[in-house]
């Protein structure tokens, strides 16, 4: 249902602002984050689309549920909604819970191999084999993506929208203390070579920093 | 109260709101309190304390050359030289590797001697991938725990100075992998060391994993700091320990602190996790309620579910929530309010409202963080007006919301946050110097920001 304000067209930045309670200059930032579209035209009288409307309401809802989340992986994470979820999230009749399943907890224990098992899984350790003989990053399998981005996947498998890559979840910093007070930061995926390599130099400017008297 | 029905040891949960009339035309907003108390247990002679099967996890990246390393490895001597031989621990370290050092070794006079000959050769190398580390410290404790034919009390500890940046390092998925591990019998608890670590993977992995989170700012702090946390696990009484609210259609809940807090299908699950002998945890919901017809009343389910340590059961009972009933706008505005129990409120209110800041001004949302601080703190002033007491509790934050959208340093920020952690789960620090309050930090990373004359420049490099 339209409101007074919205016409054909789309909402202004102080419509969305009003519609939602989320300042201009936060929503500014929203869109050159990528969160959400940008507006049709451009100018003082510049509108967006009403569906920014909707995943503005869905990105708070989203903040609301998981504290944790980033605006990154809210971004991936609302690249998969489609845009009927979406609609039905913010005006209310999908609940953003109903995207996030939990596991039901029995009345009994789990039984004593049960956390072995799972670090099975996700490690992918074959059994009997010592975990020291093939240390590696937990696997990318689907059972064990957080709760949100599993349901968000299966709701976009549900509209036939395919599941962006992983690799696509924003980007990465590495942050490296170099004295009490000074921090640096690289962005970027490094490989090991390269990670010693930034160590190594690390190394080299917290000795100029403390004159080497750090330890 | 609560009606649990068994004579095993169980919390005292109670459940009270702040006021219990809502405005028939709906958007009230009232605060359940929730207390729940662990029973107080001495230790008995008669009964043996549950062994333990400890998994010590180290960082042993670059950053902790020197004396971190040097402490942390001092801690875990005194751990080994404490424990009796009834123990088993796990060793590993972590850095771009992971080394496993010692598996499931048991505690006797020979084994004490193996960990010491290990430690002495413990060095740094490389960077940091603590979720292998973490990870791998679980895989041995979890191989003797589906070996081991007695009932043992399974703990990881996790010290690390770093943020982890290679393997696993989203703090939901640690939190995850974390709670996934809770319920299977394993706990980890974790130890930030240093000055200029990111708490928010650690909090991720400790608060999910059914532990306690840790701050180990001077080295010297880190011996004790394990030792009390060994003594805490052994002092748990209550575990795993899971509060399941129902909510009627229309409510919306947010909670206050840090507590795990997840939707589920008629409601939220607010993991509480272990707790000790005569200890007093704390949590807030805020709920906006839907309109009703006057004189009706809104009924919210409360249930919890706990194990007991040495016990392989899983208890539960449910707990009485007070009804809250309809009445006119006038009615809702008149009526008396408990001040102690708004004092609750408020406490957990100002730490999230840190908290919460604090996250958005690390993700780099400056602008963001300030609007919520401001917002919030209009809502408490309007909840703390006419109460001097009350009033007096949230003085920090109007100078708070000025700062806040310039980014605070790792230092600064992991202040406030380990600040609100504590706050949150009602715990006292373990180091030896107390965390300055919020209003002290806040002004001191403005006194910091503000460029004085004649001096070097320093501060974050980018």
């Amino acid at each position: 249902m339209k409101t007074d304000h919205e016409d054909a067209s789309g909402l202004t930045l102080q419509e969305l602002s009003t519609e939602t309670g989320v300042e201009p200059r936060t929503i500014r930032s929203y869109v050159e984050k990528g969160v959400i579209p940008g507006p049709e035209s451009l100018g003082r009288g510049a509108r967006y689309p009403r569906e920014t409307l909707d995943r503005l309401k869905v990105l708070q809802l989203l903040r609301d549920a998981n504290r944790d989340l980033t605006l990154d992986q809210i971004r991936v994470l609302m690249q998969r909604i489609g845009a009927s979820q979406m609609a039905a999230i913010a005006n209310g009749t999908l609940r953003i819970g109903a995207l996030i399943d939990t596991d039901a907890i029995g009345a009994s224990q789990p039984s004593k191999t049960a956390a072995l098992d799972y670090l099975r899984s996700i490690r992918g350790t074959p059994v009997g084999q010592s975990w020291k003989a093939s240390v590696q990053s937990p696997s990318r399998d689907t059972d064990h993506l957080p709760a949100l981005e599993k349901a968000a996947r299966a709701l976009a498998t549900l509209v036939g929208q395919p599941a962006s890559s992983r690799s696509a979840r924003g980007e990465t910093w590495y942050r490296i203390a170099l004295t009490r007070d000074i921090e640096l930061s690289v962005r970027g995926e490094f490989d090991t070579e390269q990670l010693a390599q930034l160590h190594r130099i690390s190394d080299s400017l917290r000795t100029l920093l403390t004159k080497g008297t750090s330890t | 109260m609560i009606t649990n029905g068994t004579t095993h040891v169980a919390p005292e949960i109670v459940a009270e709101f702040d006021r219990t009339l809502v405005n028939t035309a709906g958007g009230s907003v009232r605060h359940l309190v929730v207390t729940i108390r662990a029973p107080r247990q001495a230790p008995s002679a008669d009964k043996p304390r549950t062994p333990l099967n400890l998994g010590l996890v180290i960082d042993a990246s670059g950053s902790m050359a020197g004396k971190p390393l040097a402490a942390t490895k001092a801690a875990a001597l005194d751990v080994v030289a404490a424990l009796p031989a009834t123990d088993h621990l796990t060793l590993v370290s972590f850095a771009d590797d992971v080394q496993l050092h010692a598996e499931a070794l048991q505690l006797d006079a020979e084994g004490r001697a193996t960990i010491e000959t290990i430690l002495r050769s413990l060095d740094t190398r490389g960077s940091t991938n603590l979720a292998d580390g973490w990870l791998g410290g679980c895989t041995s404790v979890a191989q003797r725990q589906a070996a081991c034919d007695v009932i043992e009390r399974n703990q990881v500890v996790l010290l690390s100075d770093g943020h982890a940046n290679a393997g696993e390092t989203r703090p939901q998925m640690l939190a995850r992998h974390a709670s996934e591990l809770r319920k299977r019998g394993i706990v980890t608890s974790t130890v930030g060391v240093g000055h200029n670590y990111s708490p928010t993977q650690l909090q991720a992995i400790a608060e999910a994993g059914g532990g306690r989170m840790h701050d180990a700012e001077e080295p010297g702090d880190i011996a004790q700091i394990v030792m009390a946390e060994l003594n805490d696990t052994l002092a748990t009484v209550v575990d795993n320990l899971e509060l399941s609210l129902t909510l009627p259609s229309g409510t919306q809940p947010e909670p206050y602190g840090i507590a795990p807090f997840t939707p589920a299908a008629t409601g939220y699950d607010v993991l509480m996790g272990a707790m000790l002998s005569g200890a007093t945890r704390r949590v807030v919901i805020k709920l906006k309620l839907p309109a009703g017809e006057a004189a009706s009343t809104l009924a919210i389910g409360l249930s919890a579910r706990w194990t007991v340590p040495g016990d392989n059961k899983r208890y539960a009972c449910n707990v009485a929530v007070p009804a809250l009933r309809f009445d006119s706008g006038n009615a809702c505005l008149a009526q008396p309010r408990d001040i102690d129990l708004a004092k609750k409120v408020v406490e957990q209110w100002v730490a999230h409202v840190y908290y919460r800041a604090m996250v958005l001004n690390q993700d780099g949302d400056g602008q963001a963080a300030m609007k919520f601080v401001v917002k919030e703190t209009k809502y408490l002033h309007r909840y703390c007006a006419g109460v001097p007491e009350l009033e007096e509790a949230i003085g920090g934050l109007d100078g708070f919301s000025s700062s806040v959208s310039h980014r605070y340093t790792a230092h600064t920020s992991k202040e406030m946050m380990l600040r609100a952690y504590k706050m949150g789960r009602g715990e006292t620090s373990r180091r030896s110097r107390e965390t300055h309050d919020f209003a002290t930090l806040s002004a001191m990373e403005d006194a910091a920001r503000k460029p004085p004359r004649n001096r070097r420049p320093d501060g974050d490099v980018k």
